[in-house]
């Protein structure tokens, strides 16, 4: 075998690799379409539901508040009155999000998930937010940190739970609403 | 015989080594413009955007729908999506920016993205962020790895690696370890 047969089987091999890639990105393209035709709900709809929603994929919109600037994986969803929120980190075929998508509305698809706080991991937090006030480092930033904690603790007596539930949605593609 | 003394496998070695040279050109620039570029990116931001910082002083007090029709009248230039008043402030969000304004003294401040559409892509591609790349990065790695083995041993006599060669390597070898001492 010469060196230019090498080369030719070389350049082959990638390109069979290159139109595989095509194949999956018509693919992934046929995904998102079926995805737009579930209907999709508003933050305060999917809160309101989120926990028999938990392992299960969701579709809902929501007005980009801030996009991760260090590692474009994650971007945080606001409501339309701004008091819920919903962290969204990029999966599977969504490698990012793009910076420029902060401000707009837009809908996601993906899983929801739930990281559970437990009661004493918030004593902990809140012995150290004292300990720092105390220490008079705090300031504002103390009162909205002891502020959260009693968001928590609020949440927690009103659903009878022993945990702080924080939801936030794997996901896997997600579009720009006009 | 000893290895970099064989005529016909430097011939080799040279081939392979101009002509992977020729045919990685393109991505061996784009990762090294690319890799300039992270390596000095300010604040940890993503240098695959440009952001524009404004700040105009309004009167105070205006009200989300004084500010709404003072923004379609005077900024067209930043398409506002949506006002929403916060505890303190109101947000201000904008297609591709955010802000806010503070109804106390009346400073709107916002800032505005702007993709820079070559360092987004080059990026992309050295991130390994584009679906499918991961291949091509990988032969692209060992062919890295093909580049320094054959240019070690396709020159021979004083100048190759049994020469003056062994201690440029050497060197090479040493400096990043340097950094760890």
């Amino acid at each position: 075998m010469n060196y230019f047969s090498i080369l030719a089987i070389c350049f082959l091999f990638m390109a069979c690799n290159m139109k595989q890639n095509g194949a999956k990105k018509v693919n992934t393209e046929n995904k998102q379409e079926i995805q737009s035709e579930y209907s999709v709900v508003s933050i305060d709809q999917l809160m309101e539901n989120a926990g028999e929603l938990i392992g299960k994929e969701v579709h809902f919109k929501g007005l980009v508040n801030h996009v991760c600037a260090h590692s474009g994986k994650r971007c945080i969803l606001k409501n339309l009155t701004g008091d819920l929120s919903v962290r969204v980190e990029a999966t599977g075929d969504l490698q990012g999000f793009d910076k420029e998508i902060a401000g707009n509305d837009i809908e996601v698809s993906g899983i929801l998930r739930e990281k559970r706080l437990d009661l004493a991991y918030i004593n902990e937090w809140e012995e150290k937010v004292k300990a720092k006030h105390d220490a008079e480092e705090g300031g504002e930033h103390c009162s909205s940190e002891m502020a959260n904690i009693k968001e928590m603790r609020d949440w927690m007596k009103e659903n009878n739970k022993n945990y702080y539930a924080i939801y936030y949605v794997d996901g896997n593609s997600y579009e720009i609403v006009e | 015989m000893k290895l970099w003394n064989n005529v016909k496998l430097r011939k080799w070695l040279r081939f392979i080594h101009r002509d992977l040279g020729y045919f990685f050109v393109g991505i061996t620039i784009i990762y090294s413009i690319s890799g300039i570029i992270l390596n000095h990116k300010k604040n940890g931001e993503d240098p695959a955007y440009r952001t524009e910082y404004k700040t105009i002083a309004l009167a105070s007090s205006l009200t989300p729908d004084q500010l709404s029709i003072y923004w379609h009248e005077n900024l067209t230039d930043y398409p506002l999506n949506r006002i929403l008043p916060g505890d303190s402030k109101y947000n201000v969000y904008l297609k591709g920016g955010l802000g806010n304004y503070d109804p106390v003294n009346g400073i709107l401040s916002f800032e505005v993205y702007e993709k820079k559409e070559w360092v987004y892509f080059i990026n992309k591609l050295h991130y390994n962020s584009r679906k499918g790349w991961t291949l091509m990065a990988d032969i692209f790695a060992v062919v890295m790895i093909v580049f320094a083995l054959s240019g070690m041993f396709m020159v021979p006599g004083k100048k190759g690696i049994t020469g003056r060669g062994k201690w440029l390597v050497l060197v090479g070898i040493i400096i990043p370890f340097l950094f760890f001492l």
